[in-house]
């Protein structure tokens, strides 16, 4: 490009900007603190969960293969999926809460995408050294001990690679079994497959794409903003406090030289994992994970300023220089009210649906090739198949009666119908209605509605009562 | 406005962010799809052609995702495409360094 270039030209390359690897600088501070703690909690759910017994089956068990997701004590089947969208909405709704109050906490603290880059950088920091080490590396000729280095760093990710997807094929197959398996060498295909995908995935992602992920791949990262307000903590620098930066002597009186409080060591921009400047203010790469607080801090601490030239504050608390006791009092507010007055409301429901749950459920189904028959003279037979379903944990046993019709009865089965715990009976049975009862006037040919009632012998309350039609032919 | 990036890193970071525009979202459709297709449907009563697939559930769910997917690159690859403008697609796809002597582009397209 020559020196008379127009500026959309400079946009244009700036679209192709080259991607620099970032080695983010290590921060020890009181976010790193709940960082580490949340990647521990997150993780020990994560990794531990599939290993939980419960009775003999495993605590936690997407059984995709049979249709059925076991969660603890509950069983959950497809017919069962507006559980899957509420949890999905409330996981929605949680989102925009926590957003609208404190900005990106999951982008910064529990988003895998966080999590395994923290662990990944972990493992590279304690291989490769510190960052000033790592950008060494990266420049250094190729050597025996660049290629060593490098090996071992990369088997230890792929050792958290092959683990983390070894777990996550264990939810979906009991991981015991797996392991079982996996020594005996007698994996399945698919389950091979998806073991080295998701290890393949996590490898890639924690590894190589990183902030790349967030920046050019997140939805979340594109939309966040709607979320926030006036009101909203996000980490921000205090211009009026830090500007005029400069470097200075420990020992300098700041307000002589006419500098403010930043000493421009740029210790938040190598802190940071998206490689941004947190002083050119609010950008959609921050994903609110507050090295940078923690790393100004301890640059503060050194100065003997106070702390929080970068913190987490509000817009309105930055503009009108509000104490941080306002923030909090700023914390009830429409926008926050109606966020968790959905999330109560739309949890109550799901839990109290889910602890009223009827255990049984029953299809009928009427049997196309056989429609009705006259089974002897002045009985009219129709064929069905019904299919009982015991969500429940114990195994029980059924009655099924018809009703809607003068004289009918269900006919064809052994009486009561058992059915495993967590299992599925197809059951054919028949049910006959006399053409002529006693008492009551003759069936007309067409079509009749008709109640069949199935009714656990141990509990009446557990009972289904499904509708369907009785055909007498002409 | 069509100015040809100056590094060939660039012009590698460029294709990558491209294919991560095309491959990412069409992942996250597919993790949709067959959420709701196969929460909807069991692969057992899936029939090809009049014939009851016999797959297992496992070959079914794989292959339907994977299936999906492509579905969605292929969406998303098809966006990406056509959103290049005019001038992109008219431009000489030679960098100037590359062009020969003489070639009549250096005149009619300048430094393009």
């Amino acid at each position: 490009m020559n020196d008379t270039a127009p500026t959309v030209d400079t946009q244009e390359v700036a679209l192709y900007e080259i991607r620099r690897r970032i080695h983010p600088r290590a921060v020890h501070g009181t976010f790193a603190a709940w960082r580490w703690a949340l990647v521990f909690a997150t993780q020990a759910v994560f990794y531990g969960l599939p290993w939980l017994k419960w009775g003999d089956r495993p605590a936690v068990l997407f059984d995709l293969a049979a249709r059925k997701f076991y969660i603890f004590g509950l069983v959950f089947w497809p017919q069962d999926a507006i559980y899957l969208t509420v949890l999905l909405i409330l996981s929605a709704l949680s989102l925009f809460l926590f957003t609208a109050v404190a900005g990106r906490l999951w982008c910064g603290y529990a988003c895998p995408q966080t999590v395994y880059t923290e662990i990944f950088l972990w493992i590279e920091q304690k291989i490769e050294g510190d960052r000033l080490a790592r950008i060494r590396l990266d420049a250094a000729p190729p050597s025996l001990k660049k290629f060593v280095t490098r090996a071992l760093k990369h088997i230890a990710w792929l050792a958290v690679a092959v683990w983390t997807g070894y777990t996550f094929v264990g939810y979906f197959t009991p991981i015991r079994e797996l392991g079982v398996r996996t020594i005996t060498w007698q994996l399945g295909p698919w389950e091979t497959f998806w073991i080295l995908f998701y290890s393949f995935a996590t490898y890639g992602n924690a590894g190589f794409m990183r902030e790349q992920v967030c920046k050019y791949m997140c939805p979340y990262a594109r939309f966040q903003s709607v979320m926030f307000d006036r009101d909203t903590l996000i980490i921000t620098y205090d211009p009026q406090r830090g500007e005029p930066r400069g470097a200075r002597a420990r020992t300098a009186d700041r307000q002589a030289q006419g500098i403010g409080d930043c000493v421009d060591c740029g210790i938040c921009v190598q802190a940071c994992p998206t490689g941004i400047d947190i002083r050119d203010g609010l950008q959609y790469e921050c994903i609110g994970c507050a090295a940078c607080i923690d790393g100004c801090d301890q640059v503060m601490d050194k100065m003997g300023y106070p702390r929080g030239l970068i913190r987490y504050t509000t817009e309105r608390a930055l503009s009108e220089r509000l104490p941080s006791s306002s923030i909090v009092s700023h914390l009830v507010r429409p926008r926050t009210l109606v966020y968790g007055t959905l999330l109560l409301a739309i949890a109550s429901v799901a839990a109290w649906s889910l602890a009223t749950r009827n255990p049984l459920r029953v299809d009928v189904m009427r049997d196309r090739g056989a429609l009705a028959r006259e089974a002897s003279p002045g009985v009219v037979e129709n064929v069905y198949r019904i299919q009982v379903m015991n969500t429940d944990e114990r195994a029980r046993r059924y009655d099924v009666h018809a009703k809607g019709l003068p004289g009918i009865a269900v006919a064809g089965i052994d009486q009561p119908v058992a059915v495993d715990s967590a299992g599925t009976r197809l059951v054919p049975l028949r049910i006959a209605a006399p053409l002529e009862p006693a008492g009551a006037p003759a069936l007309q040919p067409g079509t009749h509605k008709i109640e069949l009632i199935v009714t656990a012998t141990d509990d009446p309350t557990i009972s289904r009562h499904e509708h369907t039609t009785f055909i007498v032919p002409r | 406005m069509f100015d040809e990036p100056l590094d060939p890193a660039a012009d590698r970071d460029g294709f990558v962010r491209r294919m991560m525009r095309i491959v990412w979202p069409a992942f996250l459709a597919a993790a949709v799809a067959e959420t709701v297709f196969f929460t909807l449907f069991d692969p057992f009563e899936l029939h090809l052609f009049g014939r009851p697939l016999e797959w297992s559930r496992e070959a079914m769910y794989t292959l339907g995702f994977f299936g999906f997917w492509l579905l969605g690159i292929t969406s998303s690859a098809l966006t990406v495409f056509l959103e290049r403008s005019a001038a992109e697609i008219n431009r000489c796809p030679y960098p100037p360094s590359a062009r020969p002597p003489g070639c009549p582009s250096n005149e009619r397209c300048g430094d393009r």
